[in-house]
């Protein structure tokens, strides 16, 4: 009997606990309706609190830059809150200078929406918008990067300077649960404004890029948005040195082609590194431009090729061949687009043959 | 062995698909901290240093990087290679470390044999002592690790 009562008793106790459990965890955390004030009342949304500022705007149709899918990596989020937010988190500060702070200036993608929140946001970021588009063609360029052409739904059409990026959303798939989403460049040109065509490395054990390399299919739907992006032509009509490695051809051709469609009176050379002949691509395209326009240059360039790749071009470091044709930097821009340590050491060398600067542009992967 | 709540929630950051596709852990069904208990004690019994062969690592892959992609020879053993690509990775420690998305590959000129870790390998073994689980396709069994390193004399002759 003794111990029928303890083991009723204990039972009861158990379960108490866990009543007042699940009762704290709808109270605490629920939220409820929050509203989020944008720009002194331009717009007013309604959202369900809990979710973080750069989901709960998403939602909403209100598209913040992001590259990393929101993991605080990569720092574009940035947006003012005037209040509502919370105390400045550890995530968040190696990306907010002094001065930010001081700003207000707090990452989207760490601030939960708990309460009302009142932010500023700047008026071009209600220009981007939310496509769901199909996959119209899918192209094997080498080992590990594959070129997308992504359709948007008739009658839709999008609007971009070159240079710009927008950002893909993967499905669930097999052991990855949830929908990520990644920033990749767009590699065709704005006046082709019915589809945009995309460059993807596999970058190993990535969440969106497996996606892409091991489940996508041609006549696959994919929601992507945008345009984002400060990386696009700055228009000072300086002759231009453009270089890329792998991947970061996209946003390079996407200005290439729009240059040359628009007749612009600029001069370009673009240099393509990669280590060996398998690592270079769309090799056709580039060199009919080459041989259709004067004022465009190509310099392919193999730091190490196999015998085997029977390569005639141009071999060493892309420093070295940059540095080998660049001349005086004077009157010249450039437009870089790769890996963090091929960017630094191009900028070293463009900046000791005389391009300031202030007029290197770079997208710098990271 | 029971874990604190920390290591659990570390170590369902690690499960395939929340940080990286596959995750950290492999097949390993030992838990985090048993994990991390074993790979400790297998690098006490061989007299290094977590740091001292992330140290070695690092050193590998800075030579790499100066390679632009390019093999870069050290001190005549090594010949190490260096593939970058898009992004930052979170350490799953929540210890705010983001590594830059590199793999380094390095070859031992002697012997021919091959290994390789990302900039996120080094950080997790010199902060955590964390080798990644069994069957992870980025784990680096301290053991073989060190001896591709050039053993625990060498190792604390570096560091």
């Amino acid at each position: 009997m003794a111990i029928l009562t303890t083991i009723l008793s204990v039972s009861a106790i158990s379960g108490v606990l866990a009543l007042v459990i699940i009762l704290a965890e709808h109270f605490l955390n629920n939220y409820g309706e929050c509203e989020i004030n944008i720009n002194n009342g331009q717009k007013i949304l309604k959202v369900e609190g809990g979710s973080t500022l750069l989901s709960s705007l998403a939602a909403q149709k209100i598209f913040i830059p992001s590259a990393c899918g929101g993991k605080a990596t990569c720092g574009l989020c940035k947006v003012i809150v005037k209040s509502g937010a919370g105390p400045l988190l550890p995530t968040e500060e190696p990306y907010l200078n002094a001065q930010q702070r001081q700003q207000g200036y707090r990452m989207a993608c760490q601030v939960k929406v708990k309460g009302n929140l009142e932010i500023e946001v700047p008026d071009e970021l209600f220009n981007i918008r939310e496509f769901n588009t199909t996959i119209e063609s899918i192209t094997q360029w080498t080992h590990d990067i594959k070129g997308l052409r992504l359709k948007l739904p008739p009658g839709e059409t999008i609007t971009f300077k070159a240079g710009q990026y927008v950002n893909f959303y993967s499905k669930p798939y097999a052991k990855v649960k949830e929908s990520v989403f990644r920033a990749y460049s767009i590699s065709s040109a704005p006046s082709d404004n019915q589809a945009i065509e995309l460059i993807i490395r596999q970058v190993p054990e990535g969440l969106c890029s497996t996606y892409v390399h091991t489940m996508l299919k041609e006549g696959d739907s994919v929601t992507i948005s945008g345009p984002y992006g400060e990386f696009h032509l700055h228009g000072e009509n300086r002759n231009l040195i453009m270089i890329a490695g792998g991947s970061g051809l996209a946003p390079i051709r996407s200005l290439v082609l729009d240059i040359l469609e628009k007749e612009l009176d600029l001069d370009m050379t673009f240099f393509f590194g990669a280590v060996t002949k398998r690592d270079l691509f769309n090799l056709d395209e580039l060199n009919d431009l080459q041989a259709r326009h004067p004022n465009f240059h190509f310099v392919p360039a193999l730091s190490k090729p196999l015998p085997e790749d029977n390569w005639e071009g141009e071999v060493g470091l892309i420093t070295d061949v940059v540095g080998r044709h660049i001349g005086s930097g004077e009157n010249k821009e450039a437009y870089l687009c790769g890996s963090p340590g091929m960017i630094n050491a191009c900028i070293q060398v463009l900046t000791k043959n005389g391009v300031t600067e202030d007029r290197i542009y770079y997208d710098k992967f990271a | 062995m029971k874990q604190s709540p920390n290591l659990q929630d570390i170590q369902d950051a690690m499960k395939p698909g929340s940080l990286s596709a596959e995750g950290f852990l492999g097949t390993d069904d030992r838990s985090l901290s048993d994990i991390l208990q074993a790979d400790q004690q297998a690098v006490r019994r061989m007299g290094v240093t977590h740091q001292a062969i992330a140290a070695a690592m690092r050193r590998l892959t800075e030579t790499a990087k100066t390679g632009l992609g390019k093999p870069v020879e050290l001190d005549g053993l090594y010949e190490a290679t260096d593939d970058e690509f898009m992004g930052r990775m979170p350490c799953p420690f929540r210890d705010n470390f983001k590594a830059e998305k590199r793999t380094t590959t390095v070859r031992n000129l002697a012997t021919g044999q091959t290994m390789a870790w990302s900039d996120l390998n080094i950080h997790m073994i010199e902060a955590h002592g964390f080798y990644e689980g069994f069957g992870s396709h980025y784990r680096l069994e301290p053991a073989a690790l060190v001896d591709f390193l050039g053993g625990s004399e060498r190792l604390r002759t570096q560091s």
